[in-house]
Order: structure tokens, then C-alpha cells, then sequence
């Protein structure tokens, strides 16, 4: 074995916003000086950066710090709050619930918790300390002390997208990267494994591999041969809104007729997205249209489309800041060391079929339903092949509260409970195990759970208070 | 809900003894609520059980503590010893071997693979072998044990072990256990097995005594046989036999001679293997082969010419079929052990297979209408371990540059799963391993076969690049130096057994 200089010497990243940045950023921080790293077009921000949903799962804060992206930072310059999830109001008659963050269940009496549950009708909400202290617009980090049921929150970030790209854009500037503009991008040539692109038709740029940032322009992957597999078309309106408070310490989804509205609550901002069913040729007052889907391929030749550029889904659930993270530490995990890159290409683009489809099922869960409204939107996202991979899930579910995993799933056991339990799914029966307690002692421990997690809320600040005090306390640690 | 109590199974049958049948009786009784069924084990003293020193992987210490089994009660019942790894003889090339020792190797650093600082480390020192840096191969080759630290920061918490232990004996053990919680076993052979005519379901089985049980569920625990999955339900086989060509085994115990060994040892042999099981009294020995390529009398004579201790009793042949059942839960039956399917003990996962197929039906458990939408959800799970174990498997025979006999130049030669092939490819070009979920074998166990066999990454991974060459050489033998420490003060295994749990017994 010997490391003579690496195959892959030049990687050229296409476009700015949030992937691009996020990439560039990644690819420079990983990679030794022997590899040159370019981006193209860095200062144009897509605008569909607004569907990636402005909020991070509690997965990404090891992907955040190491983009340098602490949580100092993003709070005293990105303009973050605190996300607990995402609260979903009249997603259906009577289906309310909030899609919190949590970490794994406790079992009670070496049982899974929803099994008790189950057997003395207890709704899971009333547990669940993320849950209750999104609804009460309070807000505390998880202490360490797993006696405390605070422990078990977890959270993201709300942001607005805008903020981080200015982040990440002044991080990059300091660092080697070579930056170019260019009004278009041409695939000139693709031979053994290294791409002449055409800046403008004059200046040539050799890469040995691209990385296609360009949202949903696609518009280097577009030009290789892979393509785009749409599902359905929809409308996105965004507005910002100036706020004197932080909002709540969570996302808001409400349905309606048309679609339906998110909004989020960074500091400073309320930010408003609305999905519906794709303009009508006359309409002006909608936003732009977007097809969701994926690309077939998403590393494809010597291109990977990352971000918006392999795949567009609504930002229902943080899934989007999700399957963004994926693609860039998949990509950093199979930079290629052969010109060929073979191996490589078939296992990213096997993972990212897989991640994308398992983020999708989460999804389809949430919009294939019983009784869904008969207008344009509804009837086009409750369409479409049922998976088979979810129906799994709601059988075993429905039969016996248990959730099937399907390999490296982005959504964990506890998101899955929480969604089904808030659609309304009721496990038929329980595990036998649970039936080793007596009742009245399960029902005790329950019972027990939510006093304690009754009497902690109210001691909770509230989150524009939390956010306010976090803050000042940060500013003075820098200025010591 | 409390009235769907009364649909839970309440007369469960388990048909056949061995590690299997009393494994499966032990946990059921102890996780049960009480009075919630009763469980009956058939066992008959004329049909034999297959156990010639059990070896095992880390997992076997859940299932004990599962059922709140005192570790040195039960090696002292056992006559256990500890296992730290495997030592593979011959494999990969002859005159090689390597260590694949449980637990991880070095420490990850940076989200950086420890691996990969250590293939980068080896370019400037050829000599070095990614066994130094892991504390259960260092232990094992000084004969050495300690228990681990539960303290993260102890270079003791990467200590990871299993046992060795006489199987018959944990069986027998278990019996014990579980007859304390209410199993009533049975004596006698099975004559008949009867069906309900219309479903299918098995609903009793009668003996050779006259005697006739009936049952709501039943455990297949019969061995390859398959008494009730099979010859009665009809399950088909999926057969493994062209990625995994040995059939027969050969197996017996010899005297002690020397120090108990640690570790299991595995030396590759001209169309097949043999394993060298150490337990407290003596060691088990086994010779796997395909018997097309070998005679049984040529498989014996070469078991008992590597035997390093006088013989005891002589060799027990066993027939044996790779793979497994296409269900292995079929109406209201459940295959457990070699009923459900086999695949050679080369990685110990026999046990570890049985413990699966307990777990996961505690995890699933059925009311007594026993709904396909329980055991198909089983057999998925089921299934899929199996394919996880067999490609790990498939590995040790595939990686391998032996070209002195007919069956290494099959092995070598021959087409593997598609999803064996991807992984190997992978380490290939840059050392990258990529896990499955919730994949039994993890990165440093393919890392320390893929490595022992001579699979060598073709480059480092670019992301080691920006790492300074001093950094990691200052890094990795400050790590070697303080796992070198640690083992130095470990008691010899034997000592830690004389005092912790030692049996007494003799040959």
C-alpha cells in the first residue's frame, strides 16, 4: 500500500446557500492541502434554501460544531432558537399533536414503555417532557442527571436559513478555497473520470470530481445523464415577518384546504412557508412551484448532486437539514482514491436511495390517511404507490405496538411512536411482559411520570426568557 | 385490555432438551408472568445432544443476565473459561495467523476510524499489526484476564469476553433453573405429532409411553431433524452448501496439556478446519470438513494427529446441512437451534443464533391464535440475522490466497453474496467498512478478518491525509504502551479462574 498523490486532486463545488456552503466547508476542514477545493457561484443562494424547513434534528449538533457552527455562535450570531419539534395542529379533525424530540423511551419494569401505555390507555403526550414543555413555550438545556426527566428532551435549532449561509460564507473565507462566478455551467467534456466545465463558454475548469449544489436547477448532475424522478408538484409561498419575541420552542404546522402552513420562530423572525397545490397559469400571488422527488443517481460519472440538487421533499419534519447532513458525510466517507471510483459511487448512491426512501416513508405516513381532504393538494399527496415498507410498520404497529427498523432509517423508534400515536394509531394489544406488574402499580409509575414532569414545567423559563438569559451569559464569557 | 389475557398461549410444548430446548425453557420461565402458561419440556435420555465444548461471543452475558445467572456459579457448573477472541491458523495463507479478538482496536479519534490511523501508521512501520493495538489479542497472547473497567476512561473498559464452556453442562445447569420456575420436563420419545385437520396447527404430540401432550404452541428444539418445522410442517430449506461446502464434523475431547488458553483457536486444514476449545478439565476439539472432499477416515486420523493431549472416548461424527428454514415460525410452531437452520460454529454464533430466536419471539410474543402478522415479522428479523452471520462467515473462506488443495481453490474461486462482495470491494480501495444497523458482527470484527486475511487496502482514506504522520505515531504507541501496562498487571487466566470459579473437576 502506498499514498502516492491523491486521484482526486481538484473537487469543484457548484453553487452557494446552505448544501453548497455546508459542503465547501466539510470537504476543506477534511481534506489536506494536496487536494484543491473550489466553489462556484457561492453568493447565490437558492431560494428554495427556505424548504429545508429552517430546523435541525437533535442529530446535527456534532455536524454543526464541526462546521464551526457551535451552539455559542448560533446563538449569538446565527439568530437560532430552540426546536423541540414541530407541532402539528389540525392536521386532521382531532389530530393534534407535537412531534417532539426525545430520547429513548424508559422502560418500566424492563418493558417497553408503550406497551404500559397501552394496557392502561395512558396517552403517550402526557409522558413525554418534550412534548409537554413545547405546549407550556418553555424551555431548558437537558441536564446531564439522568434522574431528572428533563434528560430526556432533546432538541434542534430554529433558524432562518439566511443567517447560517452568512455564517458559513464568512467561515469559508478564511480558508483556502478558491471561489469563481459564473452566469452558466457547462459540462464541456467527462472522460476517465475527470470533467472540463465551461464557465460562461470561456473559461475552462478541470475537476476531478463536481459536487452539484445548485438546488433544484440541477445544473451540472442534470447534464449527465442522470434524471430526476418526480413524485408530485407543489407551491411554496415564504414570508418573514420582523418579531420582537423569540415564538415558541417549537415549528407549527396547521392543515387546510389548500395544503398546509409552517411556521418557524428563529430569533428576530417568524418565518412563514406555505404549501400547496402547484400555481394555476393565471395565479400571481403564489410563490414558486417545486417538483419533489429524487434523481435517479445521485453521484453519477464524476458529479454527486447534493441537498435540493438530489432530492426535493417538504419540510413536513426536519428531514430535509436531515438527508442534507447524510448526503455531505456520506460524501466525505467515500471520496473516491481512483479515477474510476467504482466501488465508491455504487455504495453512496445504494445509501442515498436508502436514506431518501426511509425519510420518505415518515412522510408518506403523515399524508396517506383515511378521510383526507378532497382538494387538489390532498388528493395528489395521499397518491401515488403505497410502500410496502410502511404498511409494515402500520400492521405490526397496529397489531402490537411494535415498529419494524429498516437499516440506518433516519427517523428513530421514538419519532415513529410519537407520529403514529399522533395520527391517531392505536396498538391492539401489548406485550405480555408488561402484564408481570400489576396494574395498579403500572398505572402508579405513570402516573408518577407526569407529576413529575407537571410539577417541572412551570419551573422551566419561558423560551424567548431562556434564549434572552442564555445569551447574556454567553456575551460575557466571551468577554472575559 | 386484561381480557386478552385469557387468548395467551397457556400450554407451551418444547420438543427436544440440548443448550436449544433448555434455553429456551429457562428464559420463557423467567420471563413469563407467573402462572401466565405452562411449559412443558420433552426430552428423551436415548436420542444424544450435540456439544463438544461450546465456545461463544459477548452476547452470551445478556442472555445470562436475562435470567440472573451468577457468572461464577455458572462457570464453575460449566467448567467455563474466558474467551478473548479467536486465533485463526492457516487462513488466509499457510503458516499465517492472526487474532480476531472481541472488542474494538485503538481508540476513534476525530470521527476518524481508528483503522484508518492505524493503515496510514503501518507505512512507516510494515512490521506492525493492528492485533497490537487491541487490549483483549494482548491479553490473549499473555495469557491473560481481567474484568473490565465499567469506568470509560480505564484502558480495562475496552476489554471485551465471552466463554468457553461444556455445553451438555449448561443445558444440564439450565434444567436446573428453569424445572426451580415450574417447567415440567417429560421423559420420552416422540411417536406421532398431531395436526388439527383443517389449520394445520399442531396440537399435540404423543410418546412412546402411551402418554399424549397437548399444546397451544410448540417449540421445535429437535435438531436437524426438525421434527415439527419439517417432517410435519413442511418448511422448506434454504441451503447455503455452495458458499459454505463443509458437512461433516468430527468431534472430541483430549487431556489438558499446558496452560488454559484464553482464546478458541482455529487452524484451517486441507477441506476444512479444526476448532480447539480449552474448558477448566479439558478441551473440546472438532473437525470440520466436506466430506466429497475428504473421507471420514481421513478426517479422523487428522483430528487426532493435532490433538495436543491424549484422547478421551473416541470421535462423534455429526451430519450437518448449511443454512436455514425458509420460516422459522410457521402456524404454531418455532424452530430454535439447529431445527431452524445451521451455520458452522467457525465464529461461535451457535449460541448466540438461539438466543436470537428466544429474544426476538419474547420481543413478539403471539396470542394463542398465533397471527401471521407475528411470525411473518419474526422470520424477517430471523432471516436476516442469518444472512448477516453467513456473509461474515463466507469471508474467512473467500479471503484467501490457498491454492494447495481442491476446496481452497473452490472457496477462493467461488461467486459470494452481492452483498459481501460490495463490502469487500470497499475495504479494498481506501480500508472503508460500512455496518448494517443492527448487523451482529461490527466494524473492528471485519476489520480483524478482512486485515488477518491479507485483504490490504489499496490506498488510506483521503480523509487521514490532513493528519500528521508524527501526531499518529506518537498517538498509537502511547496507546500500545498503556495497554501493554494494563495487561502486565492482569492476573494468567488461570489464576483468575483458580480463584474466581474453579470447578474442581477432573478428567
Amino acid at each position: 500500500m502506498n499514498s502516492p498523490s491523491p486521484a482526486v486532486k481538484t473537487i469543484v463545488v457548484c453553487g452557494g446557500g446552505l448544501a453548497g456552503h455546508m459542503a465547501t466547508l466539510s470537504l476543506v476542514n477534511a481534506l489536506g492541502s494536496d487536494h484543491h477545493i473550489a466553489q462556484v457561484n457561492a453568493s447565490a443562494t437558492p431560494p428554495a434554501d427556505d424548504i429545508y424547513g429552517g430546523a435541525t434534528s437533535p442529530e446535527s449538533y456534532n455536524f454543526l460544531r464541526g462546521l464551526g457552527l457551535d451552539e455559542p455562535l448560533l446563538m449569538l450570531a446565527g439568530r437560532a432558537s430552540f426546536s423541540l419539534g414541530t407541532h402539528f395542529r389540525r392536521w386532521r379533525p382531532g389530530q393534534t399533536w407535537h412531534q417532539c424530540h426525545h430520547a429513548p423511551f424508559p422502560t418500566i419494569d424492563g418493558t417497553p414503555l408503550i406497551h404500559h401505555l397501552t394496557r392502561s390507555r395512558t396517552p403517550l403526550s402526557e409522558v413525554l417532557i418534550s412534548a409537554q414543555a413545547a405546549l407550556a413555550g418553555r424551555f431548558a438545556h437537558p441536564p446531564a442527571d439522568p434522574a431528572n426527566p428533563l434528560a430526556l428532551a432533546e432538541y434542534g435549532y430554529q433558524f432562518d436559513p439566511l443567517d447560517w449561509v452568512r455564517l458559513l460564507d464568512a467561515r469559508i473565507e478564511t480558508t483556502r478555497v478558491e471561489r469563481l462566478k459564473a452566469e452558466t455551467i457547462t459540462v464541456q467534456s467527462q472522460v476517465a473520470g475527470r470533467t472540463v466545465l465551461a464557465l460562461d463558454d470561456d473559461i475552462a475548469l478541470e475537476a476531478d470530481l463536481i459536487i452539484d449544489a445548485t438546488g433544484p436547477a440541477r445544473t451540472v448532475i442534470s447534464q449527465t445523464g442522470s434524471h430526476f424522478i418526480a413524485d408530485r408538484t407543489v407551491n411554496a409561498r415564504i414570508s418573514r415577518q420582523a418579531a420582537t419575541q423569540i415564538g415558541q420552542p417549537s415549528r407549527v404546522i396547521e392543515a387546510s384546504e389548500e395544503g398546509w402552513t409552517l411556521k418557524v420562530f428563529p430569533q428576530e423572525t417568524e418565518l412563514s412557508l406555505a404549501i400547496t397545490s402547484p400555481a394555476e397559469p393565471n395565479e400571481t400571488l403564489k410563490g414558486f412551484d417545486v417538483e419533489l422527488g429524487r434523481v435517479s443517481e445521485a453521484w453519477q460519472g464524476n458529479c454527486i448532486a447534493i441537498g435540493h440538487a438530489a432530492w426535493t421533499i417538504e419540510p413536513l419534519t426536519p428531514a430535509p437539514m436531515m438527508l442534507l447532513q447524510r448526503d455531505i458525510e456520506r460524501l466525505l466517507e467515500l471520496i473516491p482514491t481512483t479515477a474510476e471510483a467504482n466501488t465508491e459511487r455504487r455504495e453512496y448512491n445504494r445509501r442515498f436511495r436508502d436514506d431518501v426512501d426511509h425519510a420518505g416513508l415518515f412522510h408518506e405516513a403523515l399524508l396517506r390517511q383515511e378521510g383526507a381532504m378532497n382538494s387538489a393538494y390532498w388528493k395528489s399527496a395521499a397518491g401515488g404507490e403505497p410502500s410496502e415498507k410502511l404498511a409494515r410498520k402500520l400492521r405490526q404497529y397496529g397489531h402490537r405496538g411494535i415498529v419494524p427498523r429498516y437499516d440506518l432509517e433516519p427517523f428513530n423508534n421514538e419519532d415513529w411512536i410519537i407520529l403514529l400515536e399522533g395520527l391517531g394509531k392505536t396498538p391492539q394489544d401489548y406485550d405480555r411482559q408488561a402484564d408481570r406488574l400489576p396494574e395498579a402499580e403500572t398505572q402508579n409509575q405513570l402516573r408518577q411520570m407526569k407529576a413529575t414532569i407537571d410539577n417541572l414545567i412551570p419551573r422551566m423559563p419561558p423560551h424567548h426568557i431562556y434564549v434572552a438569559k442564555l445569551k447574556q451569559y454567553l456575551e460575557k464569557k466571551r468577554h472575559v | 385490555m386484561s381480557e386478552t389475557n385469557s387468548q395467551s398461549p397457556k400450554r407451551i410444548i418444547i420438543v427436544g432438551g440440548g443448550s436449544a430446548g433448555w434455553m429456551t425453557a429457562a428464559a420463557l420461565s423467567s420471563v413469563l408472568p407467573e402462572n401466565a402458561a405452562r411449559i412443558c419440556l420433552v426430552e428423551s435420555e436415548q436420542i444424544g445432544t450435540i456439544g463438544v465444548g461450546e465456545a461463544t461471543i459477548p452476547d452470551i452475558i445478556n442472555f445470562n443476565a436475562m435470567l440472573g445467572i451468577p457468572e461464577a456459579e455458572f462457570l464453575k457448573a460449566t467448567n467455563g473459561t474466558f474467551k478473548l477472541g479467536i486465533q485463526f491458523v492457516n487462513w488466509g495463507r499457510q503458516g499465517e495467523s492472526y487474532m480476531h479478538p472481541f472488542g474494538q482496536h485503538g481508540v476513534d479519534m476525530n470521527g476518524i476510524d481508528f483503522h484508518q490511523y492505524w493503515l496510514k501508521y503501518r507505512q512507516d512501520h510494515p512490521d506492525s499489526s493492528i492485533e497490537d493495538f487491541s487490549l483483549s489479542a494482548i491479553a490473549a497472547q499473555g495469557g491473560k484476564f481481567a474484568m473490565p473497567d465499567p469506568n470509560p476512561r480505564s484502558v480495562l473498559s475496552q476489554l471485551r469476553y465471552a466463554y468457553h464452556f461444556d455445553a451438555t453442562a449448561y443445558a444440564r445447569y439450565l434444567r436446573g433453573f428453569a424445572e426451580q420456575r415450574g417447567v415440567r420436563r417429560i421423559e420420552g420419545k416422540v411417536t406421532h405429532i398431531g395436526q388439527h385437520p383443517e389449520t394445520g396447527f399442531i396440537t399435540h404430540i404423543d410418546l412412546e409411553s402411551g402418554e399424549s401432550v397437548d399444546g397451544d404452541l410448540f417449540f421445535d428444539c429437535t435438531g436437524f431433524r426438525g421434527m415439527l418445522i419439517s417432517q410435519t410442517l413442511g418448511v422448506s430449506f434454504q441451503d447455503w452448501s455452495h458458499w459454505l461446502p463443509c458437512d461433516t464434523a468430527q468431534a472430541i475431547a483430549c487431556e489438558r496439556t499446558g496452560e488454559i488458553l484464553p482464546y478458541t483457536i482455529s487452524t484451517a486444514k486441507q477441506a476444512g478446519w479444526q476448532w480447539r476449545i480449552p474448558t477448566q478439565h479439558r478441551t473440546g476439539n472438532g473437525h470440520i470438513y466436506s466430506s466429497k472432499l475428504l473421507s471420514d477416515d481421513e478426517a479422523i486420523d487428522s483430528l487426532l494427529q493435532d490433538l495436543d493431549g491424549p484422547a478421551l472416548g473416541s470421535p462423534r461424527k455429526i451430519r450437518f446441512q448449511t443454512g436455514h428454514r425458509t420460516k422459522l415460525w410457521e402456524k404454531n410452531c418455532v424452530a430454535i437451534g439447529l431445527s431452524g437452520g445451521f451455520l458452522e460454529p467457525l465464529e461461535s454464533t451457535s449460541l448466540f443464533l438461539i438466543q436470537e430466536g428466544i429474544s426476538k419471539f419474547i420481543s413478539l410474543y403471539p396470542t394463542a391464535a398465533m397471527p401471521a402478522v407475528v411470525s411473518d415479522e419474526y422470520n424477517r428479523q430471523l432471516v436476516k440475522k442469518f444472512e448477516q452471520v453467513r456473509d461474515f462467515i463466507i469471508l474467512h473462506y473467500k479471503a484467501t490466497e490457498r491454492d494447495d488443495s481442491e476446496f481452497w481453490n473452490y472457496t477462493r474461486t467461488m461467486d459470494i453474496p452481492d452483498s459481501l462482495s460490495a463490502r469487500m470491494e470497499l475495504f479494498q480501495e481506501a480500508g472503508r467498512i460500512f455496518r448494517y444497523e443492527d448487523e451482529l458482527f461490527a466494524k473492528p470484527n471485519w476489520i480483524a478478518v478482512l486485515l488477518g486475511q491479507n485483504i490490504a487496502p489499496k490506498s488510506v482514506d483521503p480523509i487521514i491525509g490532513a493528519v500528521g504522520a508524527a501526531d499518529i505515531t506518537r498517538s498509537l504507541q502511547s496507546m500500545r504502551s498503556a495497554m501493554q501496562g494494563a495487561v502486565a498487571k492482569m492476573q494468567t487466566h488461570r489464576a483468575f479462574l483458580e480463584h474466581y470459579a474453579w470447578s474442581g473437576e477432573t478428567v
